[in-house]
C-alpha cells in the first residue's frame, strides 16, 4: 500500500516536471522562430499552434497532481486562524474528497472529448499544411484523472498517517 | 419556445448583427410561437460551438466549417475556391445552394450533430499595407497574414510570403513590423483596429470568406420541431443568411471605406493593369486546378456562375435575394427528411 | 434568463470561500451547478468538457508563463538584487523609498509586460523579500507590489486595451496614450499613499531606510545586466522584431543567456524558477478556467440585461450614470476576470456613452483602470493571488488583501479624477 501510494506521488512530481520541460521548449521555440524571421526572413508559422496546443496544455493540466499534493492551489484562507486542529482536519478531508469528485467529472467529460477529437482527427489548417491536433487533447484527462486520485490520497492522508506520510516524503525528496 | 442563439461574436461584429436579426424574423415567422435568446461570445465562442450544440448549451450556432477542418473535408472544398469570389452575395448563396444539396456535406453536418441552414459571405478581400504595392515587383519579399490557403498560394506565386497569425494578433504584428500588412476585408480596418496602423490599401480584388454555416441547429433541437415549426424556422433563417452578406460585404465595407478616405495617413491605390491581369490570371488557374482536383469543387464553381447570374438580375436587396433563393433551393428541400 | 439564480451564484461562491474551498474548485462548483439548474446537466456538463481546453490552449496566454520564468530566473540569479540597490541609493531618503521604488520599477516592466499578473510575479518575487528584509510590515509590502502590478495594464503594451480597442472599435493608439497618463497617475498615487503610511504608521512602513553610502558608482556596475535585458525586450518590441505576446520568452532567454555570461546560472537557480513558473502557472490557470466558467454561467443568466435596466432606468446625469458604471465594474471587478466582464458589459455600456457624447478613448481607460482594481479587490484577485504565490513565506491571501486596501483608496480617488476631468486623461490622445 505505502509504496503504491509513493509511486503515485512520484507519478504526479514527475508529470510536474514535464510541465517544466514545456515551459523550457515554449521559450526555445519561440525564441528560434523570433530569431530565424529577423536573421533569416524565415517563419516557421506552426510556432502559435504549437504553443497554444501542446505546451500551454501540458504545463496547465499535467502538473495538477503535484501542485495538489505541493498543498500549492490558492485559497481565501478567511477562517484558517479561527479553527481548532479537529476542525480544520475535518474541512480538510471535506475539501479534498470535493475536490476529488471535480477532477473526476472534469476527468471524465475531458476523456470523452479527448476521444471524439480522435475519432474526427482534429486538425487545424496553416496556410497549405494540416497539422494534426487531436494528441493535444488527452493532457487535459490524464492531469484531471490524477489530480482526482491524488486528491482522494490526501484526503485519506489527513486521515491516516500510512498514506500521508509517504506522500510527504515522495514530494520533499530530492 | 425560447432558443438559444450563439452568434459567436460580439455585438458589432456581422454575425451578431445577423442574429439579432434573425431572432425578429424568427418570431414574425411562427406568429411568435418561437423566440431566441442571441448569447455573448463569452458564454459560446467559435472553437466551443460544436460543444456547445451537441451538449445542448446553444440551440443554433455559428460555426465556421473551416474552424473544424476534419469534421467537414468535404464542405471545405468550397474554401479552397476562395479566389473565385467576385460578386459577395453571389457566393453566399452558392455556398448555400452547395451546403444544401451536396450528400457528404450533409453527412458531414450529421455526423457534427447539427443542421445545415445557409451561408453568407464576406466582401471581396483586398491588400491592406504598411508598404506601397502598385505592381506585382512591390510585392517581393512582404510578409502578409494570410487567412487561408487560396491567399497562402495568391501571395506565394508573386514573391510574397504568407505569415500565419492569429487574426487579433494582426494590429499588433503590423504595428510592430513583424507583418507587412494582411490580405484581409476592407472591414478589419475597423473591427481590428488596422486603420490606425496601415498606411496603404491596394485595390487588388483577392477573393471572399464564405465557407460559413449561419444557423447550424442542433440535431435535437431540430428533431423536436414539427413540419410546420420546421418550415417557419427555416423561412426565419433563409432570411438571416442575406443579413450577414449585407452586413459584412456592404455596410461595413462603405463605413470602412469611408473611414479610409477620412484618414490622410492612408492611401488607397489602384494597382496598374498589368498587376490586376496577373492576379486575375492567377486566380482562374488556380480555381481551375481545384475544380479538376475534385468533382465537388466542380460543383461548387457552376453554382457560383449560376448565382452570379441572379444576384445581377435580383439586385443586392437582402429579402429579395431571399425570396429568390427560398423558389430556387429551399422550395426544392423536404423539411420532413432534412438533415435526418 | 434567470438573473436570480445569477445572484444566487454570486452568494454561494462568497459561502464556498469562507468555507475554505480553493478559489478555482469554488467557482467549477458553482458555475456546474447554476448551469445545471438553469438549463440542465447536459450543457453543464458540456461546459466542464470545452472549457478548459479552450480556455488554457492559447497562444495570448502563452505570455504568462514566459513572464513570470523571466521575473524568477532574474530573481534567482541575484540579476535584479542590484536594481534595487540603485532604488535604495536614488529613492531611499523618501519615506517608504524601497516600496515608493518597487512601485516605479513596476512601471518600469509595464513597457515591456502586457499583463498584470506577469508584472506583479515579476516584482514580487524581488522586492518583497527586500522590504520585508528591510522592515516593512508584510502585508502591506506584498500589498504595494500586487497593486503595483496593476500598472502593468495601464501602462502601454496592454492586452486588455488591445481587446477594449477592437470590441468598442476604436483606436488602440489613443486608448494607449491615455493609459499612459492613468498609468503614471496610478504610480504617483500609490508613491503617495506609502509616503503617508510611513509617516503616521512607522509600525507599517519604516520612515527611512538605511542608506548605502560610499558605493555610488559600484552600485551602477550592478545594473548592467538588467540594463541589458530591458535594452533586450525594449528595444526588440518597439523596433519590431517580436511582439508583446513572443517578448516573454526572448526576455526569459536573453536573462538566462545574460546570467550564464556573467556566472551567475546555477543548476539550482535553473531548476527553482522552473519549479516557481510551473506552480504559480499552474494554479493560475485552474483559477482562470474556473472564472471562464462562471462568466459564461453569469452570461447565459441574463446578467447584460440586469445591468441594461440599471443603466437604463431614467434619464441619468454625467455623475449619475458614472456613478452607476464604477459601482457596476467594481461589483463585476470583485468575482469575475477582466476579459469576460468587457464581454458583458460592453455591448450594454457603448451605445449609451454615445448618446451622452462621452468619449470612446477615455471610457476604454477607465474601464481597464477599474477592471484593474478587480485584480486586487476580495474574493477573486488574481494579482493578490500570484503575490500570496510568490511571497508564500511572508504572507497570506488574506493578509494580502489587508495590504491593498490603502491603494485601492488611492484607486478610488484617481477614478473620481478622471471622471472629474476627463482632459486628464484625453490630452495625449488629443496631441496625436
Ligand atoms: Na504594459
Ligand atoms: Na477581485
Amino acid at each position: 500500500m505505502q509504496r503504491l501510494v509513493k509511486l503515485a506521488a512520484l507519478l504526479a512530481k514527475t508529470l510536474g516536471y514535464i510541465g517544466a520541460l514545456a515551459v523550457v521548449a515554449m521559450m526555445l521555440h519561440i525564441s528560434l522562430d523570433v530569431i530565424l524571421r529577423n536573421a533569416f526572413r524565415y517563419s516557421m508559422n506552426t510556432v502559435p499552434e504549437i504553443v497554444a496546443r501542446y505546451y500551454m496544455t501540458a504545463l496547465a493540466f499535467l502538473p495538477l497532481a503535484w501542485l495538489e499534493m505541493r498543498r500549492d492551489m490558492i485559497s481565501v484562507e478567511l477562517l484558517d486562524f479561527a479553527l481548532s486542529a479537529r476542525a480544520r482536519r475535518i474541512s480538510d478531508v471535506s475539501v479534498m474528497l470535493l475536490a476529488s469528485v471535480v477532477y473526476g467529472l472534469l476527468a471524465w467529460t475531458n476523456w470523452g472529448k479527448a476521444m471524439r477529437e480522435t475519432r474526427v482527427g482534429t486538425l487545424v489548417e496553416i496556410a497549405d499544411y494540416k497539422m494534426a491536433v487531436w494528441h493535444s487533447f488527452y493532457f487535459a484527462p490524464i492531469g484531471f484523472t490524477l489530480a482526482a486520485v491524488a486528491c482522494l490520497l490526501l484526503a485519506f492522508g489527513r486521515l491516516f498517517p500510512v498514506i500521508g506520510t509517504p506522500i510527504e516524503e515522495a514530494i520533499h525528496e530530492r | 419556445q425560447n432558443l438559444l442563439l450563439a452568434p459567436a461574436a460580439p455585438g458589432p461584429h456581422p454575425a451578431n448583427y445577423m442574429y439579432q436579426q434573425f431572432a425578429t424574423f424568427l418570431e414574425e415567422e411562427s406568429g411568435g410561437a418561437m423566440t431566441g435568446t442571441v448569447l455573448g461570445p463569452e458564454v459560446v465562442s467559435l472553437p466551443q460551438m460544436k460543444d456547445a450544440l451537441q451538449t445542448g448549451l446553444a440551440n443554433v450556432g455559428n460555426a465556421l466549417p473551416l474552424y473544424f477542418a476534419a469534421d467537414f473535408p468535404q464542405t471545405g472544398v468550397a474554401g479552397d475556391l476562395a479566389l473565385l469570389g467576385r460578386s459577395p452575395h453571389a457566393m453566399a448563396w452558392a455556398m448555400t445552394e452547395f451546403g444544401v444539396t451536396c450528400a457528404p456535406c450533409q453527412d458531414e453536418f450529421k455526423e457534427f450533430g447539427a443542421v445545415f441552414l445557409g451561408a453568407g459571405s464576406s466582401d471581396v478581400y483586398v491588400l491592406i499595407t504598411t508598404k506601397p504595392v502598385r505592381s506585382v515587383d512591390d510585392l517581393q519579399g512582404l510578409r502578409l497574414r494570410s487567412g487561408g490557403a487560396p491567399y497562402s498560394r495568391w501571395a506565394e506565386n508573386f514573391g510574397a510570403t504568407p505569415v500565419n497569425l492569429p487574426v487579433g494578433d494582426t494590429f499588433e504584428a503590423m504595428s510592430q513590423g513583424t507583418i507587412d500588412g494582411t490580405m484581409a476585408s476592407i472591414v478589419d480596418m475597423l473591427s481590428y483596429r488596422l486603420v490606425d496602423v496601415a498606411k496603404y490599401v491596394t485595390d487588388v480584388p483577392l477573393g471572399t470568406y464564405h465557407v460559413t454555416s449561419n444557423f447550424t441547429t442542433a440535431l435535437d433541437t431540430w428533431n423536436d420541431m414539427s413540419l410546420e415549426q420546421r418550415t417557419q424556422f427555416v423561412k426565419a433563417a433563409n432570411r438571416g443568411d442575406p443579413q450577414l452578406t449585407d452586413r459584412w460585404g456592404f455596410q461595413l465595407p462603405a463605413e470602412a471605406r469611408a473611414a479610409v478616405e477620412a484618414n490622410s495617413d492612408i492611401e488607397v491605390i489602384t494597382p496598374d493593369a498589368d498587376f490586376l491581369a496577373a492576379s486575375e490570371a492567377f486566380a482562374a488557374a488556380d480555381v481551375a486546378a481545384k475544380a479538376a482536383e475534385n468533382p465537388l469543387s466542380a460543383d461548387f464553381a457552376a453554382l457560383v456562375e449560376k448565382w452570379e447570374a441572379i444576384v445581377e438580375e435580383v439586385g443586392n436587396d437582402p429579402e429579395a435575394l431571399a425570396a429568390r433563393a427560398w423558389d430556387e433551393i429551399w422550395a426544392k428541400v423536404d423539411l420532413e427528411t432534412y438533415g435526418q | 434568463m434567470s438573473v436570480e439564480i445569477g445572484l444566487w451564484g454570486v452568494a454561494a461562491l462568497g459561502v464556498l470561500l469562507v468555507l475554505r474551498l480553493p478559489v478555482a474548485l469554488a467557482l467549477i462548483i458553482v458555475s456546474f451547478t447554476g448551469i445545471w439548474a438553469m438549463i440542465g446537466l447536459k450543457p453543464a456538463m458540456g461546459i466542464l468538457q470545452n472549457t478548459p481546453y479552450s480556455f488554457v490552449a492559447s497562444w495570448t496566454m502563452s505570455a504568462v508563463p514566459m513572464f513570470l520564468l523571466m521575473g524568477f530566473v532574474a530573481f534567482h540569479t541575484g540579476m535584479t538584487a542590484g536594481l534595487f540597490d540603485a532604488a535604495k541609493v536614488v529613492l531611499a531618503r523618501l519615506p517608504g523609498g524601497l516600496a515608493i521604488s518597487s512601485i516605479f520599477a513596476c512601471s518600469a516592466f509595464a513597457s515591456v509586460s502586457g499583463s498584470s499578473v506577469a508584472t506583479a510575479a515579476a516584482m514580487g518575487r524581488i522586492a518583497i523579500p527586500e522590504m520585508v528584509r528591510a522592515g516593512y510590515r508584510p502585508s502591506i509590502a506584498a500589498g504595494s507590489i500586487a497593486a503595483g502590478g496593476t500598472i502593468g495594464a495601464l501602462i502601454p503594451p496592454s492586452i486588455l486595451m488591445i481587446i477594449y480597442g477592437i470590441i468598442a472599435e476604436t483606436s488602440v493608439t489613443q486608448v494607449f496614450l491615455g493609459g499612459l497618463t492613468i498609468g503614471i497617475l496610478t504610480a504617483i498615487s500609490y508613491a503617495i499613499v506609502v509616503v503617508i503610511i510611513s509617516v503616521t504608521r512607522p509600525d507599517l512602513i519604516p520612515p527611512r531606510t538605511e542608506v548605502i553610502r560610499g558605493e555610488g558608482a559600484r552600485v551602477f556596475v550592478k545594473l548592467l545586466p538588467v540594463g541589458a535585458l530591458v535594452l533586450l525586450v525594449f528595444g526588440g518590441l518597439f523596433s519590431g522584431l517580436f511582439t508583446a505576446t513572443e517578448a516573454g520568452a526572448v526576455g526569459a532567454l536573453g536573462t538566462v543567456v545574460i546570467t550564464a555570461a556573467t556566472g551567475k546560472l546555477t543548476r539550482k537557480a535553473i531548476s527553482r524558477s522552473l519549479i516557481e513558473t510551473v506552480t504559480t502557472t499552474g494554479s493560475l490557470l485552474i483559477i482562470g478556467i474556473g472564472a471562464t466558467m462562471f462568466t459564461r454561467f453569469l452570461g447565459l443568466s441574463g446578467l447584460q440585461n440586469f445591468i441594461a435596466q440599471a443603466v437604463a432606468g431614467a434619464d441619468l446625469s454625467y455623475v449619475g450614470l458614472m456613478l452607476i458604471i464604477v459601482v457596476i465594474y467594481l461589483i463585476l471587478g470583485t468575482f469575475m476576470e477582466p476579459f469576460g466582464a468587457m464581454l458583458i458589459t460592453l455591448p450594454v455600456f457603448l451605445p449609451v456613452l454615445g448618446a451622452q457624447d462621452i468619449s470612446l478613448v477615455w471610457f476604454g481607460v477607465l474601464v481597464v483602470k477599474l477592471l484593474e482594481v478587480g485584480m486586487i479587490t476580495p474574493p477573486v484577485g488574481l494579482n493578490v493571488f500570484v503575490i500570496r504565490n510568490v511571497a508564500a513565506a511572508h504572507v497570506t491571501t488574506v493578509q494580502v488583501f489587508k495590504g491593498v486596501i490603502p491603494f485601492i483608496i488611492a484607486d478610488v480617488f484617481v477614478v473620481a479624477l478622471v471622471i472629474a476631468v476627463p482632459a486628464l486623461v484625453l490630452f495625449l490622445p488629443g496631441l496625436l
